[in-house]
Parts: C-alpha cells; structure tokens; sequence
C-alpha cells in the first residue's frame, strides 16, 4: 500500500514540475515580448502637459524668452520695460527699463541667442543683451540676469514704425533686414574686415530693397514709374525670415507670395525665386533648426514646411518645394517658435490654439490653448516646454513631455523627405556630425538587408544542405556515414568565427580570384563528366575498392583539379571574359559596383553556418522514411534516383521544410557574420556585389550610439522586436505545416 | 520427386544465398508455369520469402547477400552482369507483406511505375489506372475518388491497391510475399478471389503463411523448411498426398 502511494505522490509531483516547467517557459518568453514592447511603446506615443502654470502680468508683452531650466522668463512690454520673473513663483526678480527707448513704442522684435532687437514706431532700432550668470551660493543655484543696451540706431531715414524685423549675426557681419509699416522692406548689413594686425575696416552698406519685391528681380530695374506707385502695385511684406548664413532672406506677402532672395552680396541682392506658396497672406514665417527648412503659416491657419530641393530644369539648380505639410489650424498662423533640439515647432493661431508639430514627422504632436489670442510664444531652449503670454497679458508655462517627436510609423517604415535629399527615401542614419543632424531612423532598409543576406544565403545553402542530406541519407555507404556528426560539428562552429574568416580571408580572396569563381561550376560540370565517363572504363577490380556508395571518394580529386584548373585559369579568363579587369566590365556592362566584402561574401558565410542545421534535419527525415517505400518504388522499376526524388524527397518534406525555416530562422537573425562580412552600409540594392546592413548588426553596431531612453535606443528594441516577431511567425508556421504534413503522413 | 511443369516461365536452377556466412537458401531448383498461381509454404525462417524476393532481385539491397547457382526468365539468366536490374523489376513485379503505397493519392500510386517509365500522356496513363484498378478488383471502390489519399483507404483496399500498383506495370510475372497477413479474413478473400482472376493474365507467385490458402487458390506449391525446398508439386497433390513425412507433419498442423 505505501509504495503504491509513494508511486502516486511521484507521480504527481513530477506531472506538476513538469507543467511549472512548461508554463515557466511560455511566462519567460511572453515576459521577454512584453519587456521589449514596453520599451518601443513610448515611440509611438503624443507628447503631453505634465505641467501647466499661469500668470497675471500687468501689461501688453511683445516677446517673451526663458532660460534653459525653465526657471526665469524674461518679458518685454510694449512701452519698453523688460522684467524678469520667476516661472516657480511668479515673483519680479529684475526689471529694466530701456532707456534708449525714449517716448517711443515697441511695434517689431526679433530675438536671436542673447539679443533682443527692438524695432520702434519711429524707424529706430535698439539693440539688448541679455543674458544669465550662473553662481552657488551654499549649494543653491542663483541665477542673476543682466541687460545691457547697446546705442539706438536709426533703421528707417523717414521714420516710419517698423512692422517686422529681423537680425543675424555672424562672427564679423551682421545684417538687418526691416519692413517699415508703408511698405518698403529695408537692409542694412555691417561687415568688419579683419586683417592680421588688429581691426580692420567696418564697412556698412544701407540699401531700401523694396524693388526687389515690386521689380522683376533687380532692385535698380523698374526706374520708369516713380517710387510711389511702384510701392501701390508691391504686396504688402508680412514676414521676414533670415538664415544664419546671412544669404538666404525669405519674405512673406499678403498676397500668398514667397520671396526668395539672395543677400550673400549686400550691395546687390537679387531675387531667386517667388513662388505663389499660399492663396491667402502668408502670416508667418520661421526657420527650422539648421535654417534650411522653411516654415510658412498663412491667414487660414496652413501650415506647410518648404525647402531648396535640386532641380536641374531651374537656371539655379534649385527649387523651392513644399515637403511638408502640417494640420492647419482653425484661424490665422500668427507666430512659429522654432525647437532648438530637433526639427520640431510651436505654432500659435489668432484663435488661442498653440500646436506642437514636428516638421519631419508631419505629426501633430500636442494642442493647447490660451484663452486669448497669443501675442508671442517661445519653444524652450530644451524643447521641454513652452512659453505664451496672450493678450489678456496671461503668461502661460506648459512643461511638455515630448521625447520621440520625430518617430511615427511613417518615419519608421515608409519613405520620408529628409533635409536635404532631393526626394523622400527610405534612409538609416542614426548619427552625424553636427549639433543639427536630425537622425533618420528608417528600417525599411535593414529589413531589405536582412531579406537580401538570408536570401543570398538560402540561395546557397538550401540546394546544397538537402541535395546533400538526400545524399547521405539515400546513396551513400554506410561505412562512410561518420561524415554526418563531422558536418553537426560544423553547427558548432561560434558564428563569429566564421564571420571573422568571412571578412578578413574570404571576402579579399573572392575578390582576388572573382573571375575563378564564375568558371568554377562550368570546370566542376566539366571534370564530373570526365570522371564518369573515365567510369566507365576503369578495370572492374579497380572499381571494386569504390563499394556502392562510395563512389564519390572517386570524384573527389577531379573536384579539386577543377578548382586548381579554374583558379590558374581566373587571369587568362579575367582577360577573356570581363577585357582585363573584372570591376570596371561589371560597372560598365552590369552597372554593378564591387565591393570587397558583399552578399556574395555573406551568403556563403551564413550559408556555411546554416547547411549544418538543414542538413542534419534534413537527412533525420529523409532516413525515417520507410524502407518499405523505397523497396516498393525500386520494385516497380525505378531507378535509385528517382526513388529518391519521386519517394524519399516528398515523403521526407515535413522535415526539409522545418529544416529550411529553421536555417532560415538562423539566417535572419544572425549577427556576427553580417556585421564582420559586410561593409554595413544601410542601401536598397539587390546588387549582389554589394553590402548590406541588417536589422541584427545594426543592434549590434548601434549600441554604443544610443542613450538609454533615447530615440535610437527605442527603435533599436523595435529592431530587436521585428526580429522576435519574425522568428517566432517562422517557427510557427514551420511548425504548423508540419505538424499538418506530419498527420498527412503518420499513417505511413 | 522430380514432376514435369508444363509451359515453364522462371527456372530456378540450383540456387544458394549466403547473407554473410548463413546460408540461408540451400540448392533450391523449381519451375514456375506460365499463368498460374505457384505458391511457396513452409514454416518461419525457411527461406520462402527469400527466394521470391531473389526472382526481382530485391536481395541487391541487402549488404553482404552471395547468391549461387541461376535463375532463369524465359531462359535468361537475371543474374548475368549485363542484366539492367530496372528492367527486370519492370517484368517482374512485386507486391510486399504489409500494404505501402506511397502517401500520395490513389491515381499517382497506380501510375508511379508508368510514370517511371517516362509515360507523359495523361489519358493513356488513366486507361493504364482505370485497368489495373479493375483488374485488382478495386476500380468500383474509388473510381470516384481517384484523387483521395492512399493513405485514406483500409488496409485491405491499400494492399489491392498495392497489386493494382504492381500489375499497372503490366509485368509477366507478379510476386506476392505474404499479401494477406495483415488482413482480416474478408479482405483477404476478396483479394484471393482477385488472384484467381488475374492468373489469367499474369504468372503469380505468392509465399504464404496460410496453408488453406495455398490450398484453395495455387496450382503448384512448394514446401520449404530451413531452406531447402523439401517438396514442390501440383497443390492437389501436396495437401492429399504428400510424399515427404515433414511435409504431412506441417499441413498438419503439427508443428509451424
């Protein structure tokens, strides 16, 4: 009786550890999913408020700035006072009033790094520095703004209020640019020519640019009707843009009009380009971080995205296109406020809504609103809030959570129009050399890698892993089936070592004998069929020591004279075939480009690391086929061969087939092959002379370029997640059909 | 105990297999008549299912198998080097102890061997189907299911389907190594009945474990015990007189 307790107990324990066992696997893979989704999910998510603070001020405000914690916002009022107030508190830490001001008003101001530059109602302009100093007192950050005003200059000679202004500066130039409130759109630059030995000559050049809008192109053109009504028939200039390069102005009319003009000249700036970029008044415009990209908003509320694309038609090679367009608002653009960080952007309508947009993206990423028409806006200089104070003089502060602005599914898999590219493509460059590189994460082309490498290397292990296994298993002697455990331990070979031969002794050796690897099948076809004919009539004894199946030993030195015969072949044959020089003949004829290490390289290298895997798999199938299957086949008078092809292969496909997706599962997700065999270069080309990069080298390759949290780091882990994805589809529709053939055949 | 066999097609004339160093046939010389059912009995281990399998030469599969001594088709003998084994299978078919058709549908299984063969005509290999289905006396079971698995069909229907197989060959001779052993008894007599029908076309050698079988539808048998072949005469003969003492002991039920 106890034994037959003690039996149960047994049995019982060893049926739960065996289901805890079970379950405990499916709970670590479904946790290692969830794991890497949880770690893409925020890629995809909006931006939001985290926190929203308001504040009275007493006053109209014309421009507005914060520092980069978010700590001070600097205002400055219309009848010239600048004030700075703490955002935690809402106290006045320091005001300043602008003396230089005198009795008149605030009408233009634009704001570049530390400068405010005030354009007033009688054409005069003041310059002020602000800035912050940083000091410690016991631990505690103190942070003391100054100001510090430069002498007012007079812009306009008639003075008239200055609508709208705008400033650049660079290290020995500065150019202004102002549009006076009857219309003439003014410039004013100053360069200093520094020689060696110390100041050199300041050079000022003053010029009323308005022709330039009115004229066909050159401001001294149209001398023919006087300056009046030439200033009737011009469009009244509403926006001003400027590029740090101090050459490309842009200017908004109301009449939807876009001018392009180039300053890089001051003396004789002419007009590129004008472009009906609206059809009703373009209200805004705003440079995108990089100042290449344009953003224009218009009086019903469009927002569209421009930029110079090449055109070869044009006589200036280039062309203003729209790449982008944004969800327009309900009312007016009235201000953009560029992001200092990426190629994101505040928007601001008449009606009270503020959008977040990401230009790139084309996402919309947040909407708020003030209660009143905003009078200014400003993004924060680390894109993690922004600033508006409306017209009911309400300073409002949103701090905005808003990490991955430029991933959308879009960005991440469809074609996109970058920068600078002169159509939308499917780009991966995660990383660049300067502070306005905006990465391009898009996977298409690490998937295309992926797909072309394991088809490549498919392509090359597929016919040889099976042929291969059905030889073996059907035609082979058994004195020489040791081989099959020889061909296992190929499996166990690290893959970075097979990698590391890849790129540093296969990849440079194909590329020395190229023209020999392209002879060698027709050499090996050649020699077999002399072996066999040779066959035929050797002495019977001779033939003897070769039992039944072991013939194959036979043809093993006719294999490698064909090798050695095509290799010594490969420069007669270079001369032959490809006139000298096999590179040069591929990209002229084939317009295919050469690289040392390419799919070729990588095929034969994940193919040597997969014929293992289909082989084994392949040849356990084919052996468990039954013999009687292959008795009665033979019986009925075929040949050994056409036993193997008629009976063997498709009684055996269950097994081939999970053979072939578990070696194609190996091959998308193998790593350190791609990585050392290809040059990991992210382009869509077929060309199997070139390389490619997949999506498990570049995580490998990635790494030490993401910052955990990041964009790059999050997009690695939906690499990782494809990759997942795509394994466990493969197996399961491995192992669902053949499970289905399996039941097909269990009643063998 | 030498009888005289009318109309001789397959002459078995001394013969003696070795698997290794066992021999396993020792001097075996019989004749097999042309159109009728010649049948081999004896106990396990004797040799019967050998010696069948030695007439289409399925004993090349087995490593280390010597054969001694000849056998003779039409007064060839297939053991000869320049024989092509293909095409002796082809004029010698052979249907095996338990059913295997391919796991491939009814249709393909009858024209495998055609199809072999290279025959590509798509109606000339249905009439070939359609004719050896009848012949095997199964055409009215799955005429109208040619294209079903054979895999799907009972054990009974996959060993007739199994001869259809074979005899779609259209060879002179057929052997059948234990065809029923693995039937019910009903399925069994359908497919002795079917033998006796094609006697008429084809020469039937058959190794049976089942005497009354041999009895009831062969018109030669021959009794093997520990390879030898201890006596071969007209079936009548053997199971009411027979002349050797191990003989009368076996059909007995004796021993076996």
């Amino acid at each position: 009786m106890k034994s037959i307790k003690r039996r149960r107990f047994t049995d019982k324990a060893a049926h739960w550890v065996i289901k805890l066992g079970g379950a405990a696997v499916i709970v670590v893979i479904l946790a290692l999913f969830i794991f890497i989704f949880l770690e893409v999910y925020p890629l995809l998510k909006d931006a939001r408020v985290i926190d929203k603070k308001t504040f009275l001020l007493s006053e109209s405000v014309i421009a507005l700035k914060t520092d980069d914690q978010q700590e001070i916002a600097c205002v400055l009022y219309k009848k010239g006072l600048v004030e700075f107030i703490s955002l935690t508190d809402g106290a006045v830490i320091k005001k300043h009033p602008l003396s230089g001001l005198g009795n008149a008003l605030i009408t233009s101001v634009d704001m570049a790094d530390n400068h405010l530059f005030i354009g007033t109602d009688d054409g005069r302009l003041l310059t002020v520095a602000l800035s912050f100093s940083e000091s410690f007192d016991q631990g505690v950050r103190i942070i003391s703004p100054e100001v510090s005003e430069e002498e007012p200059l007079c812009f306009d000679d008639q003075k008239k209020p200055l609508k709208s202004i705008i400033c650049k500066k660079s290290d020995s130039a500065r150019v202004l640019i102002a549009s006076s409130e009857d219309g003439r759109l003014l410039l004013r630059a100053t360069e200093e020519t520094t020689s060696l030995f110390g100041r050199g000559e300041k050079k000022e050049v003053v010029q009323d640019i308005t022709g330039l809008i009115s004229g066909a192109g050159r401001n001294d053109a149209p001398h023919l009707s006087p300056p009046d009504e030439r200033l009737a028939m011009t469009p009244a200039v509403t926006s001003l843009a400027l590029d740090h390069f101090l050459e490309n102005l842009y200017v908004g009319a109301s009449n939807g009009e876009l001018f392009h003009f180039n300053i890089s000249d001051k003396e004789n700036p002419y007009l590129v380009e004008k472009i009906k970029a609206s059809d009703t008044a373009i209200t805004a415009l705003g440079f995108l971080l990089g100042d290449v990209s344009l953003v224009v908003g218009d009086q019903r509320g469009g927002i569209n995205v421009w930029m110079r694309v090449r055109d070869e038609a044009l006589a200036s090679g280039w062309a203003l296109k729209r790449i982008h367009t944004l969800k327009s608002h309900n009312a007016a653009v009235i201000a953009i406020a560029p992001s200092f960080r990426d190629k994101g952007f505040l928007t601001a309508a008449s009606d009270g809504t503020i959008n977040l947009n990401h230009a790139t993206s084309e996402q919309t990423l947040l909407t708020i609103t003030t209660t009143a028409k905003p009078a200014t806006i400003v993004f924060s200089p680390k894109a993690n809030g922004a600033l508006a104070v409306d017209e009911n003089n309400t300073l409002y502060l949103w701090h905005i959570s808003n990490p991955h602005p430029e991933t959308t599914l879009k960005t991440l898999f469809g074609r996109v129009w970058y920068e600078g590219y002169e159509k939308p493509e499917f780009v991966w460059q995660s990383t660049g050399g300067t502070d306005d590189f905006e990465p391009k994460l898009s996977l298409t082309p690490l998937i295309f890698g992926t797909i072309k490498g394991t088809m490549y290397a498919m392509l090359f292990a597929v016919p040889v892993g099976v042929l291969a296994a059905l030889y073996t298993s059907q035609f082979l002697h058994k004195t020489l089936k040791p081989i099959k455990p020889v061909i296992e331990i190929m499996a166990a070979l690290p893959s970075v070592v097979l990698g590391f031969l890849a790129g540093l002794w296969l990849a440079p050796l194909i590329e020395k004998i190229f023209p020999a690897i392209i002879i060698f099948p027709l050499f090996i076809l050649l020699f077999i069929s002399f072996a066999i004919f040779l066959w035929n009539y050797i002495p019977p004894a001779f033939k003897g020591r070769y039992k039944h199946g072991a013939e194959a030993l036979f043809l093993i030195p006719f294999i490698i004279i064909a090798a050695y015969v095509s290799i010594q072949l490969s420069g007669y044959c270079e001369h032959l075939l490809f006139s000298d020089d096999y590179r040069r003949w591929l990209n002229d004829i084939l317009g295919l480009r050469y690289d040392q290490r390419n799919a070729v390289v990588v095929g034969f290298a994940i193919g040597f690391a997969i014929i293992p895997l289909i082989f084994t798999i392949s040849e356990d199938a084919m052996n468990n086929v039954p013999k009687s299957l292959i008795s009665a086949s033979l019986a009925l008078g075929a040949t050994p061969w056409q036993t193997a092809m008629r009976v063997v292969l498709p009684t055996a496909s269950p097994g081939v087939f999970s053979a072939i997706m578990i070696g194609f599962g190996r091959a998308v997700g193998e790593t350190m092959i791609v990585l050392m065999a290809t040059g990991n270069t992210p382009i869509m080309d077929w060309n199997i002379f070139n390389g490619f990069r997949a999506l498990a080298a570049n995580i490998a390759v990635e790494i030490p370029e993401a910052p955990m949290g990041g964009t790059l780091y999050r997009t690695l882990f939906l690499a990782a997640m494809l990759l997942f994805i795509t394994t466990f589809l493969v197996n399961t529709v491995a192992e669902t059909v053949r499970q289905k053939m399996k039941r097909r055949y269990s009643k063998l | 105990m030498e009888i005289l066999i009318p109309d001789q097609i397959v002459n078995v004339i001394n013969l003696s297999l070795y698997y290794g160093k066992t021999k396993a046939l020792k001097e075996i010389t019989l004749d097999v008549s042309k159109s009728k059912i010649t049948s081999f009995i004896g106990p396990s281990g004797c040799g019967k299912s050998t010696l069948i399998r030695c007439i289409n030469r399925m004993n090349d599969l087995i490593e280390d198998v010597k054969i001694e001594g000849e056998i003779k088709i039409d007064g060839c003998d297939i053991y000869a080097p320049d024989v092509d084994v293909t095409e002796l299978r082809k004029r010698v078919g052979m249907v095996f102890q338990k059913p295997n058709p391919f796991p491939k549908s009814i249709f393909e299984n009858v024209i495998y061997g055609p199809r072999v063969l290279g025959v590509k005509n798509k109606s000339v290999l249905k009439d070939l189907c359609e004719k050896a289905l009848k012949r095997a006396a199964l055409w009215d079971d799955v005429k109208e299911r040619l294209h079903v698995n054979a895999l799907d069909l009972s054990g009974g229907q996959q060993q007739r389907l199994c001869i259809a197989r074979a005899i779609a060959m259209e060879p002179e001779i057929v052997l059948l190594d234990e065809p029923c052993s693995a039937l019910d008894p009903i399925a069994t007599s359908k497919i002795e009945d079917m033998l006796v029908e094609l006697k008429k076309h084809y020469t039937v050698i058959i190794v049976t474990h089942n005497m009354q079988q041999a009895a009831r539808i062969s018109d030669y048998t021959g009794f093997f015990m520990l390879g030898k072949l201890m006596e071969f005469n007209v079936t009548t003969e053997i199971f009411t007189n027979p002349r050797e003492k191990a003989t009368e002991d076996y059909i007995t039920g004796r021993f076996g």
